[in-house]
C-alpha cells in the first residue's frame, strides 16, 4: 500500500516536472492562453448570474461580449481624448523636461569642477555623462522593437479574445475533457486540483483587480488635485501590479520636480501616497482579504523577481498565482498523506 | 411557435432539470428555483459502472454524493447501508475537513452529482442565504440521527 502510494507520488512529480519543463519551452506562445484563461475566470461569474436564470449558456457569452464592448468603446471614448491630450503635453513636456535637466546638469557640473578641481582634472562628471548619455541612447534604439512588441500585442488581442470565447461556451464539457482524461479512480482528485486551482485564481483575480483599480484611481484624482501634470498617465502607471505604485511615485516625484521647480510638491505626493496607502490597507484591503493567498512578503518577492527573471514580464505578473497553485497542490498532497481520520 | 422556437433557443432545459431534481433533495429544502440553479451550476456529474468504486475508508472528503439515478452501498466494520437515488452521502465533508470513514461502491450503474467542498464555499462567499439554508437543513438532519441513535423520541418538527 504505502509503496503504491510513493509510486503515485513519483509519478505525480515527473508529471509535474514535464509540464513546467513543457510550459517553460513553449513559454512563447502560452501567453494569450495564460491570459484568456485569466479573463474568463473573471468573466464567468457574471455568466453563471445570467445562466441561474435558467438561460443557456451562449445567452450568457453573448450579454456579456455586447456589455464588454459597449463598456469598452464608452471607456475609449471618455478616457482616449485625455489620453491624447496628456501624451501630446507629455511630448512637449519631454523636450523642456530635457533642456531643463541638461541645464541643470550643466551648471551643477561647473559649480563642482570650481569647488573640487579634480573632477575636472579627470574629467570624472564627462565619463559619468556619457555613461548616462549612452545609456539613455541605448534605451531609445530599443524602442522601435517596442513599438513592434506593441503590433504583436494587439494581434495577440484577437487570438485571445478568440479563447476566452472558446473557454466560456465550453465551461463544463471542458471540465469533463480533462476529467476523463484520467482513470475513473482520480476523479476526485484531478477535480480537487482543478477546482481549488480555480478558486486560488479567482480569489487572487478580484483581489488584484480591486486593489490596482483602487490606487490607480485614487492617485490620478490625488496627483490631479494637486496639480501635478500627466495625472492620468502616473495613475495608468499606478495600476501595474506590484510595481506600479513605486514606479508611479517616482514618476510623479521628477515629473512635479520639474514642472514646480520646488521640493515641497514631494511632499505633498508622498503625502497624498501615504493617504492612498492608509485607505488601500484600511478600507479596500479587508474586502480583498478574502481572496487573500495566504504567501507571506518575502515568498511574493522571491516568486515575482524569479517569474520575472525566467518568463519575462508576463512571468512577473503571473508569479504569485502560479506560486500559490503550486502552494495549493502541495498543501493536498500534504493533506492526503497523513493519517488523521474526523 | 416563435415562443417554443425562443424557448429551444434560450432556455438550458438541462439545468431545469437539474433544479427540479435538486428541489426534491432534502439538504436544498427552502431553495428558490435561483438558488438551485446556482447550485446545479457548480455539480459534476459523473456515470460509475455496476461494482466501481466511489471512494474508500480514509479517503480526503471533499465531495458530497447525491445520487441522481442507480443505487450506491456504503460499507464499514460497523454498518453497512444502501441508499438510491434522491438520496446523498458525505454531506460532512460540506463542514468538516476530515476523511471518509467507510467505503461506497455503486450497486448498479448509477449517476452521481458531485458537489465540491471549495466550488460550494466559493458559491456561499457570494450567496450567504444558501448557505444559511443548506446549514440548517443539515444540522436539523444530523440533530435528528443523533436523536434517534440516543432512543430519544424528540419530536423535532
Amino acid at each position: 500500500m504505502e509503496l503504491a502510494k510513493n509510486r503515485i507520488f513519483l509519478a505525480a512529480v515527473v508529471v509535474f516536472v514535464v509540464i513546467c519543463s513543457f510550459l517553460y519551452l513553449a513559454r512563447d506562445i502560452v501567453a494569450p492562453f495564460l491570459i484568456a484563461a485569466f479573463v474568463s475566470h473573471l468573466i464567468y461569474p457574471f455568466i453563471a448570474t445570467i445562466q441561474s436564470y435558467g438561460y443557456k449558456r451562449w445567452v450568457g457569452v453573448v450579454i456579456l461580449a455586447i456589455v464588454a464592448v459597449v463598456v469598452l468603446a464608452a471607456a475609449l471614448i471618455i478616457f482616449i481624448p485625455s489620453l491624447i491630450s496628456e501624451f501630446e503635453k507629455f511630448k512637449i513636456g519631454v523636450s523642456d523636461y530635457c533642456e531643463y535637466f541638461s541645464n541643470y546638469v550643466n551648471t551643477t557640473k561647473t559649480k563642482l569642477e570650481v569647488t573640487v578641481p579634480v573632477i575636472k582634472h579627470y574629467d570624472i562628471l564627462g565619463i559619468i555623462i556619457t555613461k548616462i548619455r549612452d545609456f539613455i541612447f541605448a534605451g531609445a534604439q530599443q524602442i522601435p522593437a517596442y513599438v513592434m512588441n506593441i503590433f504583436s500585442i494587439f494581434s495577440s488581442i484577437v487570438l485571445i479574445m478568440m479563447l476566452i470565447l472558446f473557454m466560456l461556451l465550453g465551461g463544463s464539457r471542458n471540465l469533463n475533457a480533462i476529467v476523463s482524461f484520467f482513470p475513473a479512480s482520480y476523479t476526485e482528485a484531478v477535480l480537487s486540483i482543478i477546482y481549488e486551482i480555480d478558486s486560488v485564481l479567482r480569489r487572487f483575480i478580484i483581489g488584484q483587480l480591486i486593489e490596482t483599480s483602487f490606487v490607480g484611481i485614487m492617485s490620478w484624482i490625488s496627483l490631479s488635485i494637486i496639480g501635478v501634470n500627466f495625472a492620468l498617465i502616473i495613475g495608468l502607471v499606478n495600476m501595474i501590479p506590484y510595481f506600479g505604485p513605486f514606479l508611479g511615485l517616482v514618476l510623479a516625484t521628477i515629473i512635479g520636480v520639474i514642472q514646480f521647480q520646488t521640493f515641497t510638491i514631494v511632499i505633498k505626493i508622498v503625502i497624498s501616497y501615504v493617504i492612498i496607502r492608509l485607505l488601500d490597507s484600511n478600507f479596500v484591503q479587508p474586502l480583498a482579504i478574502a481572496r487573500n493567498l495566504n504567501l507571506g512578503p518575502v515568498t511574493m518577492a522571491f516568486a515575482v523577481l524569479a517569474g520575472w527573471r525566467i518568463f519575462g514580464l508576463l512571468g512577473g505578473v503571473v508569479a504569485i498565482p502560479v506560486m500559490a497553485i503550486f502552494r495549493t497542490i502541495f498543501m493536498m498532497l500534504v493533506q492526503r498523506y497523513k493519517k488523521n481520520f474526523c | 411557435m416563435i415562443k417554443k422556437i425562443l424557448e429551444f433557443l434560450l432556455i438550458d432545459n438541462v439545468l431545469k432539470k437539474d433544479v427540479a431534481f435538486l428541489k426534491k433533495i432534502t439538504l436544498f429544502e427552502g431553495l428558490s428555483d435561483r438558488s438551485l440553479a446556482k447550485v446545479s451550476l457548480i455539480v459534476f456529474k459523473k456515470i460509475y459502472l455496476a461494482g466501481e468504486k466511489i471512494y474508500e475508508t480514509g479517503a480526503h472528503a471533499n465531495i458530497i454524493y447525491i445520487i441522481k439515478s442507480g443505487k450506491v452501498k456504503l460499507i464499514s466494520q460497523n454498518f453497512n447501508k444502501i441508499i438510491e437515488h434522491g438520496n446523498f452521502f458525505g454531506e460532512l465533508s460540506l463542514i468538516a475537513n476530515c476523511r471518509y470513514n467507510c467505503n461506497a461502491i455503486a450497486l448498479k450503474e448509477s449517476e452521481l452529482y458531485f458537489i465540491y467542498r471549495t466550488k460550494f464555499e466559493d458559491m456561499v462567499e457570494s450567496n450567504n442565504k444558501i448557505g444559511f439554508a443548506v446549514m440548517k437543513n443539515l444540522a436539523f438532519m444530523l440533530a435528528k440521527n443523533i436523536t434517534i441513535s440516543n432512543c430519544n423520541k424528540v419530536h423535532m418538527k
